[in-house]
């Protein structure tokens, strides 16, 4: 007999002559396995997919009573039933080897030369069950192979056993219907539309989801067997996710990223950026520490560079103002790597930056409104706002959305169009492009005015709902959406992407009342590691750093591991101000908009080089491992405790330790220690008790561009950094595109697929048109690799 | 094209919701654009929101929808059982010869395909030949080569209008 | 030019077409009873009509034959049920819902009518087969016309339910009378069935309760509740009452559609409606209820069209499409053919179904070659039987039944081929031309995906 969670109806029932209880709507599948100890073998049966579709037939039983044989993967439990698996009927055995037959009928038992051999359910189940012979005295189907059906992925249609996992996972989960099943019958064959890629952002899932070895990850081909490999538990550092991994290491190589399904996290999924890019090849990436000589940067000793630097920066420190250096992160470091540079700080009472707007990052400001990402699959009303779209700040986060819409939340949209989640929304309310902040201030004051028992009386207002909504262009949708959330809200999901002071987001959160239950509010950091690196004390903006610069406040800047160049959307300013500072110090991976201004660059240790924790944008601290040596062959936990040696102050030199040391001094890790964190992190959420908020100040609308000029959206896409960049198989993700209203494209006689050219601040971007009916017009949206929001640009055919 | 985006709309009113469209739609493409080429693929796609795969999918699934050119005119021989059973094989040999191409093919004027297809439930009244669409019972060999000159010079078929 | 149809004569048992040529106007409908059948129901409660439904003990005339009335009560309750008529008539044989719509298209109208007003739906679909395009206008004629007098798309007779009908096409593909296939395609994927639960009550169209009901079906409630449900269980057999419309095709001096009484045998239909076989030739087999069935062979003759007799001989009444067979047909063609219709129609979802079809199609295929051996025609019977109940739907039984029923009742005939090493027929045989010697095929190695 089994265990049965108190208080759930349960069933009681007999497999293979086991009696056991399991609760009301109980898959037979998972009951045999989990609850009777009796695998029922399966090919299509894979919950994360929607509903079972009981497509492979490999998972037939005999139930007594009925006609015949049943799949058990869309069977529910039900009392008193007695199942017979193929253990015990011989009528499901000889159907199950039927199957297995016909199922092998055709495929080209390629075993020693395919990839998936030795971790093949196909493989293994033939080797289980099934007759061991084929009676097939035909020949086999034979097609065209192997297909890249992206520059990421193969496929090959003769091993394909049609079990639909990829297409379902294609149509139902990440919603893109692009890769699909065409034809019928025993032609069918997974294909993609005219030969194009298959681009969705999550498409690598389906190199896992495939049973057999028909799908594979075209940088893993004829890499590896499954017997010469480790994989390493890890967490991806590719957004504020933290998607929980396992690096394929071989032979000193991450020849591939495996998702490591962490259900409250990332549910099994990763996005193309995490599992495909790599800081690659390690050949071009900086490895030594390197000081600007007569030639340019030049490796040197790592005591000399650092002592140097060290005495220079305390010449700075003793020379100018407190705050005089700068030290700039982005998310990239560990909290344990961050807790060293905020001792080092401390030393040269530095000033510190980790994210782009300082007035947008006080996520501790939320924290009483924070949602986990598992709320989102709770949540009645799921709200977007911004220019953005999630997917583009936390891959995976679009996949919940779209998951929590499937079960009947009701998905708003606030934003200036032209972005995948419109076309199935319950509200698509269109404002102009970096309206976010005035909506959010809309909706507060709206909330507000519309009353109710779920808005506070006391929450702040800023400005007149109508005037703020009209300025955000789509008063009547906004109050619409307010109605329908304030009906259903009681679980509530709000994603903002646009850059919006968290202390606005608050008064929205008091406002609705978003403190209450899971919390509502779902912040979206720009970078990684962003809140860990601010719960361990860096905390500031970029923007008040690169003021500082301008105005010669600041005369020495540490940037580690960000680029501010490309990724600030005033990355002309930044180049300016750089040029103009006395002491620029980087690190990073590789050669990059900052490294180009610095005197000294020191390297930057990067995934699977590190030991350590990160927060990701829940607050869930989580294990990353390293798989590989550090690329110059010291830590940056060690070069630092160096460092820091030099300015007379000791860091600590093992994460274990740092660790040790942060869970002493930083609230948001209270109660951690190092060696209970898990391979799967719980949440310790700090909630505190919502307190009213300061009214915020009137959002101003956007401005407008000037005449003739086109308003850009051009927020940083999910595929663009580093690592992308340089990663081949990821090209058709970081393929340009520009997006244009119809009316504006009819105006200017561009077409689909027409090569246009946006001229805009930060550069030019040519790249196919897609012609968008829900854009704004007098909008344009492209995915420009740095982040140039907020400007104008010129729109024209090109060539 | 615009109206065919048009067309399309007033077929998404008749469902809830607007997939449900989807064969109606493609239906409206074949017509404009004679066989369901990518740009129609696509032009569906559009009107409905939907990606043109998912529209491939679909339209690929059913046997009345070309995903190759085809001539002017389809000429459809039913050689299912009931059909076959009282001479359509002979009737799909004589359009065979008559058109000087196979079964699948299409006439070297780029007038007529050929096909045959399954059971097109005219059985009582076979061999049933659909032309264009439009169903031509009790057909016999001898009505084959006058059907082929009336096609030979007929303008294609742009509306499926019987009523 | 060949000519229109010629639809046979009413028979005397004739309730649902009583009478010789059309009725598309609805003038010409009314002016004979038409509609108000409809008046009865709407002064009926739901619970009424179900009553009445089941009263009459009406079994459907899709091909499964299961209880209307049944189905109709186990419709969930919900804000927004539709009714979905199954007008895809696809199984080989059948033709007899194209001509209730061809010559009686009101008395579907009326009975969506009344079926709507019954579950009160959201709206009713008429999935007609894409290739019905003449019947699919006239459809849209008729609503139009049901439209214009005030029955569809305004509150119902004096109620405040309005009632709205819609046409919609398929586009060739067998499956799709399989009512989640249907359901599938009409909901815009591909039409592939979908494994129950959840049945169609439950979530079927637009994923909202539906009640699935085949053409003729529908056309015989106005009937019913004209009659009253205990007077139409008067006709017929016990279990299977009323007439039902029988598509008789192949070898047979009158083919055409033909309502008959339950009751009546297959002779009284082939030998006495039919007028039997031409001269000169001889009963070898018939399919009693479209391609899919097992095979009846002449000493069958006088087993009765109800379903349970047919069942009772082996075999089921499915669609009520009778094909006849003469003594000059191959039956190794004949089982070719319908396998390689039931391949070509596998949706390729599951499989056995996906894989057994083309598995027992090239079999025949090479069988019919003279290239087969004998251990390979029982390899065909363990195929059937391994297809046959394992699959998602029963596209996979369609095959394996009757292919099952040809070579078991003909093994002799199917064995031939393999001690001649060719097909034995004559040129003139039927079917010559579709498998000739001298052009046959190679087996298909590749397929350009």
């Amino acid at each position: 007999m089994s265990a049965t969670v108190p208080g759930t109806e349960t069933v009681t029932l007999q497999i293979d002559g086991r009696e056991i209880t399991v609760p009301k709507g109980t898959s037979l599948v998972v009951a045999a396995a989990e609850h009777a100890g009796v695998e029922i073998p399966v090919f299509c049966y894979e919950p994360r997919l929607g509903p079972p579709i009981g497509a492979c037939r490999m998972c037939l039983v005999e139930i007594e009573g009925a006609p015949k044989l049943q799949a058990a993967c869309t069977m529910s439990c039900g009392d008193g039933m007695v199942v017979k698996t193929a253990e015990t009927s011989e009528q499901a055995k000889d159907a199950q080897d039927g199957v297995l037959e016909f199922m092998l009928l055709n495929h080209p038992l390629d075993c020693p030369v395919c990839d998936k051999g030795g971790e093949c359910p196909l493989q293994d189940l033939t080797f289980r069950y099934g007759p061991g012979n084929s009676r097939m005295t035909l020949p086999k189907r034979t097609y065209e192979k192997p297909l890249p059906i992206s520059s990421s992925i193969v496929l090959d249609r003769e091993r394909c056993i049609l079990c639909y996992r990829c297409t379902r996972f294609s149509g139902d989960v990440a919603e893109d219907g692009e890769l699909v099943a065409r034809e019928r019958g025993a032609t069918s064959v997974i294909a993609t539309f005219d030969e194009q890629p298959y681009a969705n952002a999550f498409s690598g899932n389906v190199t896992e989801l495939c049973p057999v070895g028909a799908l594979l990850p075209t940088a893993y081909r004829f890499k590896a067997r499954p017997w010469e490999i480790v994989n390493v538990p890890t967490t991806c550092t590719g957004c504020a996710t933290g998607c929980n991994t396992w690096a394929t290491l071989r032979e000193g190589k991450v020849e591939r990223i495996l998702s490591r399904n962490h259900p409250d996290v990332d549910e099994g999924w990763l996005c193309d950026k995490g599992r495909f890019a790599r800081y690659e090849p390690r050949d071009e990436r900086i490895a030594a520490p390197l000081h600007r000589g007569a030639t340019g940067l030049e490796p040197a000793p790592w005591d000399e560079v650092l002592s140097t630097t060290a005495k220079r920066l305390r010449h700075l420190q003793a020379t100018g103002d407190a705050g005089a250096i700068a030290i700039v992160t982005g998310g990239a470091l560990t909290n344990e790597e961050a807790h060293a540079w905020r001792a080092i700080a401390d030393a040269l009472k530095a000033r510190t930056a980790s994210a782009p707007v300082a007035a947008n990052a006080a996520w501790e400001r939320l924290d009483a409104y924070a949602a986990p990402l598992a709320a989102i699959d709770r949540a009645d009303v799921v709200v977007v706002i911004g220019d953005q779209e999630p997917t583009d700040r936390a891959g995976t986060i679009d996949l919940r959305i779209r998951k929590a819409r499937r079960a009947g939340a009701h998905l708003a949209i606030v934003g200036p169009g032209g972005t995948s989640l419109e076309p199935d929304a319950g509200t698509f309310a269109r404002t102009l492009p970096g309206a976010g902040a005035s909506v959010v201030a809309a909706l507060a004051a709206a909330a507000v005015a519309v009353g109710g028992e779920r808005v506070r009386a006391d929450a702040p207002t800023a400005g007149s709902v109508e005037s703020l909504a009209a300025q955000a262009g789509a008063a009547e949708e906004l109050l619409g959406l307010l109605a329908a959330a304030r009906a259903a809200a009681r679980r509530p999901g709000l994603f903002v992407t646009d850059p919006v002071a968290t202390a606005d987001l608050e008064a929205l959160g008091w406002a609705l009342g978003l403190d209450a239950g899971d919390g509502g509010i779902v912040p979206l950091p720009a970078g990684a590691n962003e809140r860990g690196e601010r719960a361990v004390g860096l905390v500031g903006g970029w923007d008040e750093v690169l003021a500082g610069l301008e105005q010669g406040t600041v005369s020495g800047v540490i940037l580690v591991g960000c680029d501010t160049v490309v990724e600030s959307a005033d990355g002309e300013r930044w180049q300016m101000a750089l040029a103009q500072t006395d002491v620029v110090i980087s690190v990073a991976a590789f050669t990059n908009g900052v490294t180009s201004q610095s005197q000294v660059v020191l390297p930057l240790d990067v995934e699977h080089e590190r030991e350590g924790t990160v927060m990701n944008l829940e607050g869930r601290v989580q294990r990353v491992r390293p798989s590989l040596p550090p690329i110059s062959g010291v830590s940056m936990l060690e070069w630092t405790a160096r460092f820091a040696g030099f300015l007379d102050v000791a860091t600590p030199t093992t994460a274990a330790k740092a660790f040790s040391a942060i869970a002493a001094s930083a609230p948001a890790f209270a109660g951690l220690s190092w060696s209970t964190l898990g391979e799967r992190a719980d949440l310790h959420r700090t909630r505190p008790a919502a307190e009213r908020p300061a009214a915020p100040a009137p959002a101003a609308p956007p401005a407008a561009p000037p005449d003739g000029a086109f308003r850009l959206i051009a927020p940083r896409p999910l595929f663009s950094g580093a690592a992308v960049e340089r990663t081949d198989t990821l090209a058709h993700q970081r393929a340009p595109y520009v997006v244009l209203a119809r009316e504006d494209a009819e105006r200017l006689g561009i077409g689909r697929g027409d090569e246009v050219r946006v001229r805009h601040a930060a550069g030019e971007h040519v790249g196919p048109a897609r012609i968008s009916r829900r854009l704004v017009p007098g909008a344009v949206r492209i995915n420009w690799r740095g982040s140039a929001a907020g400007t104008s640009a010129t729109v024209g055919a090109a060539g | 094209m615009a109206d065919l985006y048009d067309k399309i709309q007033l077929e998404v009113a008749k469902y809830p919701n607007r997939r449900s469209a989807i064969l109606p739609a493609l239906r409206l493409a074949q017509e404009q654009y004679g066989w369901l080429s990518p740009e129609a693929l696509e032009s569906v796609a559009e009107a409905l929101d939907l990606s043109p795969a998912t529209c491939l999918a679909v339209a690929s699934f059913y046997d009345m929808f070309f995903l190759q050119p085809v001539g002017d005119h389809v000429v459809e021989v039913c050689t299912n059982l009931s059909c076959a059973l009282v001479g359509s094989d002979k009737v799909l040999s004589a359009f065979e010869e008559e058109l000087g191409v196979p079964c699948g093919g299409t006439s070297a004027d780029g007038k007529i395909t050929l096909r045959s297809v399954e059971c097109l439930g005219g059985c009582g009244w076979g061999p049933v030949v659909s032309v264009d669409h439009e169903y031509q019972e009790h057909f016999t060999t001898e009505d084959v080569a006058p059907l082929v000159a009336e096609l030979r010079v007929a303008p294609r078929h742009t509306s499926e209008s019987h009523a | 030019m060949p000519e229109a149809p010629t639809f046979a004569a009413p028979t005397e048992s004739s309730i649902l077409l009583p009478f010789a040529g059309t009725r598309r106007e609805i003038a010409e409908y009314e002016a004979t009873g038409g509609y108000q059948s409809l008046r009865k129901a709407v002064g009926m409660t739901s619970e009424q009509l179900v009553d009445e439904m089941i009263a009459s003990n009406l079994r459907g005339r899709g091909g499964a034959g299961f209880p209307a009335g049944r189905k109709a009560s186990f419709l969930a309750p919900g804000e927004d049920r539709y009714l979905v008529i199954n007008g895809d008539e696809s199984e080989p044989g059948t033709f007899k819902d194209r001509e209730i719509i061809l010559r009686n298209p009101h008395m579907l109208i009326e009975g969506i009518l009344i079926y709507l007003w019954m579950i009160k739906g959201a709206g009713a679909y008429i999935y007609i087969r894409g290739e019905y395009a003449k019947e699919a206008a006239i459809l849209e004629g008729a609503i139009a016309q049901a439209r214009a007098a005030g029955y569809i798309g305004q509150p119902l007779l004096g109620t405040d339910y309005v009632p709205n009908v819609y046409v919609h096409r398929g586009a060739g593909a067998y499956i799709c009378g399989e009512e989640t296939a249907l359901l599938s395609s009409l909901n815009g994927e591909r039409g592939q069935p979908t494994a129950k639960p959840p049945f169609p009550a439950v979530s079927g169209a637009f994923k909202k309760p539906t009640l699935l009901n085949n053409v003729e079906t529908v056309a015989t409630v106005p009937v019913i509740i004209g009659m009253g449900g205990a007077a139409y269980a008067g006709i017929g057999t016990e279990q299977s009452t009323g007439t039902k419309m029988f598509s008789l095709s192949g070898h047979v001096r009158n083919p055409g559609n033909y309502e008959m009484p339950l009751s009546a045998t297959y002779r009284d239909l082939i030998d006495g409606k039919g007028g039997g076989l031409p001269e000169g030739r001889t009963l070898k087999a018939f399919v009693p209820g479209g391609s899919s069935m097992p095979i009846l062979m002449p000493n069958q003759l006088d087993t009765g069209l109800a379903f349970e007799a047919v069942v009772a001989a082996g075999s089921m009444a499915g669609s009520g499409a009778v094909i006849v067979v003469d003594d000059r047909t191959c039956m190794v063609r004949f089982a070719l053919r319908t396998a390689e219709f039931y391949k070509h129609e596998s949706c390729g979802k599951c499989t056995p179904c996906r894989e057994g079809t083309r598995w027992i199609t090239e079999l025949l295929r090479k069988l019919e070659s003279g290239l087969g051996t004998t251990e390979e025609i029982d390899l065909l019977l363990n195929i059937c039987d391994r297809v046959e109940g394992n699959c998602l739907c029963v596209l996979g039984d369609a095959c394996a039944m009757p292919v099952r029923s040809h070579i078991r009742n003909f093994r002799d005939e199917i064995e031939e081929p393999v001690r001649l090493g060719r097909c034995p027929c004559p040129d003139d045989a039927p079917m010559a031309d579709l498998y000739p010697p001298l052009l046959r095929a190679p087996l298909p190695l590749v397929h350009a995906g």
